[in-house]
Formats: C-alpha cells, sequence, structure tokens
C-alpha cells in the first residue's frame, strides 16, 4: 500500500479501490487563477493521475493574493508552467498536461475528449459557455465555480443527464453587465474556499461518495456564511440546441470578443502610433523607443492624446486587451490591443525602424 | 400577498439593499419577475433569476407567500 494515501485508504468509503479510481481519473482544469489553484493542489495531493491545465496567461503581481501556487519569482511567466512545476514538486506520481493556450470554440471539443471531468475555473462568460457547450455536446461532467467579492456559486452540470449551465442562465450577460474579479477585487480567501468545494465534487464523482451537486446551486457569502441550495430545473430546449449545432457557437455579448486588436502584421510605421506599454516595471524586455509610454507612469493620461492611435501590449496580449477595455470605456478612442506580445513587438520595432 | 425579495451578488450595489418586503399579486415567477423590474428601474437590464423553497422558479412557475432569493451570474474565477 502506497502509504502517501494512507488517509484515503483507511477511509472504508474509498480503500485501495477507491484510490485506484482517483489514480486512473483524468480531469481538465480550464483556468488556473484563483480556483485553479485552488482546484488543482487538492487534486494533486488526492493523487488524480491526470490532471490537464488549459490558461493562456502569465503571473502577475496582483494575482499572487489569491493564486496560491504561484510565487513572486514566477512575475511574467505563463501561469500553466509555473503551476505543474509547484504541483509537481507536491506530487511527481502525477501526469501533468500543459495546455498554454486560450480555450476557444475551435478547440473546446478536442481539449475536453481526453478527460473524464471537466473543472470550470474560467473567469469569463465566454470560456464558461464554450465550455459548458464543449460538455453538452460530448456528455462530460463540469464542475462550475465563479465567484462576486464576497460570495461564491458552485454546482455540476450535465452529470448523468442533468441540467446544464444553459439551463440556470440561458442568455449570457450583456457586455461589461457583470464585471470579474481584475475589475472589482476579491477577498483573497473566496476562490480558496469555493475551489475547495470544486474539488470535493469532482473527488465525490470519481469516488462515488454522497450526493454530488448535480443540478444544484450551491451559494455562499465569506460575509454572513449564509449558504444557500436551489435545484436547478433542467431547460430541455436548451441541451437540445447546444447538441444540434454543426459547432459551438461562440456567445457575441461579451466584451473581449468586442476589443478592436490589431496584429503587427497589418501595421506600419507611416502614420503615427503611440504604444502604450500595460506591463509591471520589470517584465521582460524592456520597449524603450520614445513614442513607447508605460501605463503604470502618473503622466500617461496627459500625453495620451484622442486622435492618435494607441496601441496597448503586455507580453500576450491578455492584459493589453483588458486596458484597452477600459479606456475605451473611460470614452478615449482610437485604442487597439496588440495582438502579439512585447517580444514579438522588440522584434518587429528592431525590423521597421 | 407579501413576499420578502432577498438580492445577491452585485444586485445588492445596484439597489443600495439586501432585502425588501413587497406586497404583490403577482402569481407566477415571470409575473413576480417583471413587477420587480417595475418598481426598481435600475435593474432593467440585469441578468439574475428567482427561488424559492430551495428551487430556482421561472416562466409560469407558481409564487408562494414567504422568502424570494434574487440572485445573478457571477464572472470571477
Amino acid at each position: 500500500m502506497n502509504p502517501r494515501y494512507a488517509r484515503h485508504i483507511s477511509l472504508s468509503e474509498i480503500g485501495l479501490e477507491g484510490q485506484q479510481k482517483l489514480a486512473e481519473a483524468k480531469i481538465l482544469v480550464v483556468g488556473a487563477g484563483g480556483l485553479g489553484c485552488a482546484v488543482l493542489q487538492y487534486l494533486t495531493a488526492a493523487g488524480v493521475g491526470t490532471l490537464g491545465i488549459v490558461d493562456f496567461d502569465v503571473v502577475s503581481v496582483s494575482n499572487l493574493q489569491r493564486q496560491v501556487l504561484y510565487t513572486e519569482a514566477d512575475v511574467g511567466t505563463p501561469k500553466v508552467l509555473c503551476a505543474i512545476k509547484r504541483l509537481q514538486q507536491m506530487n511527481a506520481e502525477i501526469e501533468f498536461v500543459a495546455h498554454n493556450t486560450d480555450f476557444n470554440v475551435q478547440n473546446a471539443e478536442s481539449l475536453c475528449k481526453a478527460y473524464d471531468i471537466v473543472v470550470d475555473a474560467s473567469d469569463n462568460f465566454v470560456t464558461r459557455y464554450t465550455l459548458n457547450d464543449a460538455c453538452v455536446r460530448l456528455g462530460k461532467p463540469m464542475v462550475f465555480g465563479s465567484l462576486y467579492k464576497f460570495e461564491g456559486q458552485v454546482a455540476v452540470f450535465n452529470y448523468e443527464g442533468g441540467p446544464s449551465y444553459r439551463c440556470l442562465f440561458p442568455k449570457p450577460p450583456k457586455p461589461g453587465e457583470v464585471p470579474n474579479c481584475n475589475d472589482i477585487g476579491v477577498l483573497g480567501v473566496l476562490p480558496g474556499l469555493i475551489g475547495t468545494l470544486q474539488a470535493t465534487e469532482v473527488l465525490k464523482m470519481i469516488l462515488g461518495l454522497g450526493n454530488v451537486l448535480s443540478g444544484t446551486l450551491l451559494q455562499y457569502d465569506t460575509r454572513t456564511h449564509h449558504q444557500h441550495l436551489w435545484k436547478i430545473q433542467k431547460r430541455p430546449s436548451e441541451i437540445e440546441i447546444v447538441k444540434n449545432r454543426p459547432n459551438i457557437v461562440p456567445v457575441q455579448t461579451q466584451d473581449c470578443i468586442l476589443t478592436p486588436t490589431l496584429s503587427l502584421q497589418e501595421m506600419s510605421l507611416e502614420e503615427p502610433i503611440i504604444w502604450v506599454d500595460v506591463r509591471e516595471a520589470h517584465e521582460l524586455p524592456k520597449i524603450t523607443e520614445e513614442n513607447v509610454i508605460r501605463l503604470k507612469d502618473t503622466t500617461v493620461s496627459e500625453r495620451i492624446k484622442n486622435g492618435t492611435k494607441k496601441v496597448f501590449f503586455c507580453q500576450t496580449g491578455v492584459r493589453s486587451r483588458n486596458a484597452t477595455d477600459e479606456h475605451l470605456a473611460r470614452g478615449m478612442a482610437n485604442c487597439y490591443s496588440l495582438r502579439e506580445g512585447a517580444a514579438e513587438l522588440q522584434q518587429w520595432l528592431a525590423k521597421n525602424t | 400577498m407579501e413576499v420578502q425579495l432577498i438580492y445577491h451578488g452585485k444586485l445588492t450595489e445596484v439597489l443600495k439593499r439586501a432585502t425588501e418586503s413587497v406586497h404583490t399579486e403577482a402569481l407566477t415567477a415571470a409575473d413576480l419577475a417583471s413587477e420587480v423590474l417595475t418598481l426598481h428601474p435600475t435593474l432593467v437590464g440585469n441578468t439574475f433569476q428567482l427561488a424559492q423553497n430551495n428551487t430556482i422558479i421561472s416562466g409560469h412557475d407558481p409564487i408562494a407567500e414567504g422568502i424570494v432569493d434574487v440572485f445573478p451570474p457571477f464572472s470571477g474565477g
């Protein structure tokens, strides 16, 4: 008997047989942010055999308040790689699969296909609806979790013919209607609590323990410890529509889809451009052209004039998209997000100036 | 009939309150939802669901006297 899992194996409800089921399980975690960090560390410790992780973002300083797998030294490095490095130190027996990409309608089904259960640890509605639709079409259970400041929601969807996320909220909210943690803040411990509940549901499903939170929304408030369990009624027509489409259709109403973006291939230096670096000061490579300004500098607003084209950039094109959205929302015109990252921009500037 | 509405998430900030008692003529979930929007025009355009007696209710589902929870989707992760 592997002494590592002795406290599981001693439970008559788990035993050697249950621990073997955990070792054979394949779980995909979509999002390696606050929820993902909590889910991943408990599934790793529990001995879940294969863990896939999807995330396209890099670690930033503001993640460290709640995304407990990352250290100060990880800032600027892809989350998926940092998470796996840390988790391997926790349990070298686990097979980790890095998916350092965004999760979208093109790759959703192929990413989910190889796994038994999918965990929604995402932070936006485009990903959540795409993930829901992929799970509905593939018949995979999806363990949903999401946060608002001090409150969290958890549920299991598509489990043994149960309701889907679209049965709870058939239509996604309008752009900007529901802010996320990056925009409004979140109590650091909240994703730990909610992510741990998600990990609990994953383990229960693998082990056949207790009552899975299928078709039931658990809503929890850290301020009062009030907890609700609301039964979700199945809407068969919502499920059928998703199943019968030839492809997954992206929900169109989210800000990030509407963000104007530019690729270096479609740009020239013949027109004046102000490059806006949204990264932290220590992130590399440094871009030091004279028409580059740093968003964190206090004088930026004086230098960004409405008429000139402004191209926001970061390491990968994610944070720049948020910054672009923010400036457009504040009424600043002519803002674009660079699809590439700083390294590509540096090469392009060297070649074109 | 009297119902006590309990708001959650962002709705408490939009309305600047967490709960209120209202007198309603509504017999169904859809009717109650539209009464809530008439009472609070600032809620128009916000996605929310209603729950009563541990079940999420919508459309023609009947309303009973007592507590009705009103909650939006959360986004963060």
